[in-house]
């Protein structure tokens, strides 16, 4: 278990999080679903260690995969696995699984979003983590490419089974990847879901459980 | 018509209708004028251009004076350096250095010079290093910090969510984040560099192509002045264009041709 206990932040006078607790289980896949300003991405950045705040959340190595792809521009794709992974065997192998061979020693430059974002997520199942922290990791790519870094992810996170906590304020992303959905309005936790079916669903695929999500947001 | 107008490729053809239209000035001008102590004629002044290159003295002071200006240099970006790290990292270092680089920026130059040669009159060389370095110093300090700023917030967090080693964050990320901005203006500040310093050696009189432009002016050699003058310009844009091609070659993680 990962216990979050008592985190209180603020900015400025603005209260985001007073004595919030969560408990996730390990190995699940925790989905944080709620609108903008909800203080979701408050909440994995203060258990990244890149917030200060008050309160006991445990010292864990994290991944983080960010909204963007956040690459070193100045390294290319094998160089920015290095920084997180001294395995060259290991590096090379995870770029030949997320399909980018030949782009190994391409610079960030040169990639698509889709590509970048595949090294992203290469680096983070690479780097030795507790938990691996996703912030809207899919919002900036076409339903194309999204169903694909999907797909990848989740034959991924199979192999590995680290905790997953994943910010996202779309439906169907909940809807189709989470064992847990937990549901954030005005810093407490709203709703807690475990869907019943199995993950993954299919990516906008309608069904109740997406429905009550939607309702959820626009309530 | 349009795509002469919006081509790349074209540039290089306005660039030598500027330089026509500049020479066109100087023609209309020394004519206009009449008077050849005022305005040279061209002709002349390519004649003591070629004279120039034929002299030994100009050589050892154009040596000179890029010594001076590539010294100056130096000090000045090793003490921007050394105050802009610590004026990143800390807020009230770069709110107390604020002041000191508007009045050090603001100074005027040639006041500087006239002070600082009384300072140092054993030794006159100095002055325009002196002079040199209080214009370059503000300014680079100015661009490291702006370069500085500029880097992605992102990098940061991904260093810290990483446990990125600071030494590997300083070298593989942050230097090599601000070096391309940095490099591609030291063209540009080491022109600037030559300009001052020249200044400095014409008020200072010290061995350089600053003297050797005092010393034609005392003598009313006004074309050797000129030719001087744009012999100067020339060297300036050499170094410009050199560091932006260097900067340009260096960085081709920046640019999307040529970058794997």
């Amino acid at each position: 278990m990962i216990e979050i206990k008592n985190l209180t932040k603020r900015y400025g006078d603005k209260t985001v999080y007073s004595n919030f607790s969560l408990t996730l289980t390990e190995g699940e896949i925790t989905c944080l679903l709620g609108s903008s300003g909800s203080g979701k991405t408050t909440l994995l950045n203060a258990i990244a260690g890149i917030i200060p705040y008050d309160g006991e959340a445990p010292k864990l190595n994290c991944s983080y995969i960010f909204q963007s792809p956040t690459l070193v521009p100045n390294l290319t794709v094998y160089g920015n696995l290095k920084l997180v992974c001294n395995d060259d065997e290991a590096i090379k192998n995870m770029i030949a699984r997320v399909g980018l061979s030949e782009k190994e020693n391409s610079y960030p430059i040169k990639l698509s979003g889709g590509e970048a974002q595949r090294v992203a997520i290469a680096r983070a199942f690479l780097y030795k983590s507790d938990i691996l922290l996703m912030d809207e990791p899919f919002s900036s790519l076409d339903l194309k490419i999204k169903k694909q870094i999907i797909e990848l992810f989740f034959e991924m996170w199979k192999e590995d089974k680290r905790t997953v906590l994943i910010v996202t304020h779309d439906p169907d992303e909940a809807a189709s990847i989470a064992q847990r959905i937990i549901f954030l309005k005005d810093g407490v936790i709203a709703e807690d879901i475990f869907p019943q079916a199995c993950a993954p669903r299919p990516l906008y695929g309608g069904g109740e459980l997406r429905e009550k999500l939607v309702n959820l947001l626009i309530k | 018509m349009k795509k002469f107008f919006s081509d790349r490729k074209f540039n290089i053809i306005y660039s030598l209708v500027a330089i026509i239209v500049m020479w066109a000035a100087w023609v209309i001008a020394y004519k206009a004028v009449g008077n050849s102590l005022i305005v040279p004629s061209f002709g002349d002044t390519v004649r003591e251009m070629s004279a120039c290159f034929t002299g030994a003295d100009f050589w050892s002071a154009l040596g000179g004076s890029l010594w001076r200006t590539l010294t100056a240099f130096v000090i000045s970006f090793a003490l921007a350096v050394a105050c802009a790290a610590p004026a990143y990292c800390l807020p009230p270092v770069r709110a107390a250095l604020r002041p000191v680089m508007a009045f050090i920026r603001i100074l005027p130059t040639v006041a500087a010079i006239v002070i600082i040669l009384r300072w140092t009159e054993t030794n006159k060389n100095i002055a325009p290093i002196i002079v040199t370095v209080l214009v370059l110093f503000p300014m680079i300090y100015a661009q490291i910090l702006a370069a500085a700023d500029g880097i992605d917030a992102g990098l940061g967090n991904l260093v810290k969510v990483y446990k990125i080693k600071r030494t590997v964050a300083l070298f593989k990320i942050y230097l090599p984040a601000i070096s391309p901005n940095i490099l591609g203006q030291t063209g540009a500040n080491i022109s600037l560099g030559l300009k001052i310093m020249v200044s400095g050696e014409i008020i200072t009189s010290t061995f350089g192509l600053g003297g050797l432009m005092h010393n034609a002016n005392s003598d009313i050699m006004i074309a050797r002045l000129a030719a001087l003058t744009v012999l100067t310009v020339i060297l300036g844009l050499l170094v410009d264009i050199a560091f932006s091609q260097i900067a340009r070659l260096t960085y081709k993680w920046s640019r999307k041709e040529g970058a794997g």
